[in-house]
């Protein structure tokens, strides 16, 4: 859907390439991909992976803001017509 | 003469297990010269000289039928006199103790003659005449022909393909573990950033040339054909990958030094390249063999970090500015330049200073690489530093993503599927690496839109509803 492709061009533009984002943690981000989640992580893999929740983060807040922006405008349109067709009917 | 289907089996047996190699014949028995500047034979007089030994080589491989590496390297010297052949295997003998002795002292952790660690590829010496050979009471090796064939066995250790007139006695076999090649192409063409996840992949390498030197040895010939990526499995622990040195061949001692190396032109040091092209004249000193080695470990990191077109089309080019005829790689502002120009970004700069400032002729230079003292494993030392310091002040801070400990807790659960995902599938690192940045552009795309939909039905209903309980309200319930 358009409204899809348009909300992925938003959060790229916000959030930026991840090649971009992720390439000054150098080699911490490989170190990061082969680290075992069930073992403790050391400073550098903590900083890699607080590093991709604030990347997908700035993707969730990108979303809830457009689809509160979209949920808005619907909702008061939906509001509007609904209480049209209400008086209308009663 | 023996059954010619008799395959030519090697036996190394060490503390750790034991090897059994089956030789393939070679795909072409075409040999190379080599020729070899090793001490004379042990008790002979003027051990300080070294003496002049011409070799044919033949290439092949060999499969493992039994614990450790499954692929290895055979290289079969043919000498033309029984002395030569002594003399070569006291040399070749002494080198591959020296090689072991760096994997059996590698910090944190024990190389095995079968099973890596390794900074250096091990390789084992095996007699023609089928006598056995042993390594510092580490490893015994043996030709043989499997114990089952004993008539075989009885009447001739070589094979066939070897030709008949091979002498038993002139023969030396060196094995060692075969570790596929790699092109050292840069895996990012127009990266404007340093490939630094291969920097840490080089500790082991470099704390073993220390190691190496200490002993008053030296590789003399490090290139990228000579530098191979291994991945191996530590018990309990997730895949190592390191670098590691291959084909020692040219390893020499340092004293006394070799009138000339067997070393690949392209890669040779500034001072060794000064002597081969006659700018000065007088054997090569000890000092010059460490900085070699060291020369070629800072380009194999700079061929890791920006490829090898770069190094080998600019920082080893002959510059046409200078007219003496030096390289970029022999000046350090030059190479500054050079490195500055590849990583044009600012924040590069304090990784781009410590990989430059070896290249110098100062203390941190020429001065500090003909030292015997260990130098590789700090300087590399300083490089990660120096790429740690960059990161920090690199850390994005709009619109990037920055430390965010408060991140949605629906984003803190992604995190790790992109790592799942990433990693479903066996690749390189650098492979892995693009392919993690794909999951989390794709992950991001999923959450906006998931997180869109939710925002949109819930205000959408929401107010709706809220629309329809107002009317409701006014011109129904309320009438």
């Amino acid at each position: 859907m358009i409204w899809e492709e348009m909300l992925r061009r938003r959060v790229e533009e916000r959030c930026g390439d991840p090649g971009e984002a992720f390439a000054p943690y150098g080699y911490r981000f490989g170190k990061w991909l082969d680290a075992d989640p069930a073992t403790r992580a050391d400073r550098d893999v903590v900083q890699v992976r607080d590093a991709v929740a604030g990347y997908l983060g700035g993707a969730v807040r990108e979303g809830r803001l457009v689809g509160t922006v979209v949920g808005v405008g619907l909702g008061t349109a939906g509001a509007l017509i609904v209480f049209l067709l209400v008086w209308a009917v009663a | 003469m023996a059954d010619d289907d008799a395959p030519l089996m090697i036996d190394l047996a060490g503390p750790q297990g034991r090897a059994l190699l089956r030789v393939r014949p070679p795909e072409s028995l075409l040999s190379k010269p080599v020729e070899f500047e090793v001490p004379p034979l042990s008790g002979n007089a003027a051990a300080d000289q070294l003496v002049a030994i011409s070799t044919q080589v033949i290439f092949t491989t060999a499969a493992n039928e039994r614990d450790g590496w499954l692929e290895w390297h055979v290289k079969i010297y043919r000498c033309a006199t029984v002395g030569d052949a002594d003399t070569l295997r006291q040399h070749l003998h002494r080198q591959a103790g020296a090689l072991q002795h760096v994997n059996n002292f590698l910090p944190g952790q024990r190389g095995m003659a079968f099973k890596p660690p390794w900074a250096v590829v091990p390789v084992q010496v095996v007699r023609g005449d089928g006598r056995p050979e042993e390594l510092a009471g580490a490893v015994t090796t043996r030709l043989g022909v499997p114990s089952d064939q004993i008539v075989a066995q009885l009447r001739r250790h070589l094979p066939p393909w070897l030709g008949d007139k091979t002498q038993p006695d002139c023969v030396l076999l060196a094995v060692s573990p075969r570790i596929d090649p790699m092109n050292w192409e840069a895996d990012h063409h127009g990266d404007p950033h340093p490939a630094t996840e291969n920097l840490s992949m080089f500790e082991t390498l470099a704390a073993g040339l220390d190691l190496l030197h200490q002993q008053e040895w030296a590789h003399c010939d490090i290139k990228p054909d000579n530098v191979c990526r291994y991945t191996y499995f530590p018990e309990n622990l997730p895949p190592m990958s390191e670098y590691a040195l291959i084909d020692t061949d040219a390893a020499t001692r340092t004293t006394p030094p070799p009138r000339a190396l067997r070393s690949s032109e392209l890669y040779d040091y500034r001072a060794l390249r000064d002597l081969r092209l006659g700018r000065v004249a007088g054997p090569p000193r000890a000092g010059h063999l460490y900085a070699q080695d060291r020369f070629g470990l800072m380009l194999m990191v700079l061929c890791a970090l920006a490829g090898r077109e770069w190094v080998e089309q600019l920082a080893l080019a002959p510059d046409a500015t200078d007219p003496a005829g030096g390289r970029i790689a022999d000046d350090e502002e030059k190479m500054l330049r050079a490195l500055a120009a590849l990583w044009p970004d600012p924040r590069w700069e304090p990784l781009v200073r410590a990989l430059a400032e070896p290249f110098g002729t100062g203390p941190g230079g020429s001065l500090a690489l003909e030292r015997q003292d260990p130098w590789a494993a700090e300087w590399l030392q300083r490089l990660v530093r120096a790429e740690a310091e960059c990161t920090e002040v690199r850390t994005p801070v709009e619109p990037s993503p920055v430390r965010t400990p408060e991140a949605p807790p629906v984003a803190v659960r992604a995190v790790d599927r992109v790592r799942q995902e990433t990693r479903a599938h066996p690749a390189g690192k650098p492979q892995l690496v693009r392919r993690a940045y794909e999951v989390i552009d794709e992950v991001a795309g999923d959450l906006a839109e998931s997180q869109a939909r939710l925002a949109m039905w819930l205000w959408g209903g929401g107010l709706t509803g809220a629309g329809l309980l107002i009317a409701l309200n006014a011109f129904v319930i309320g009438r």
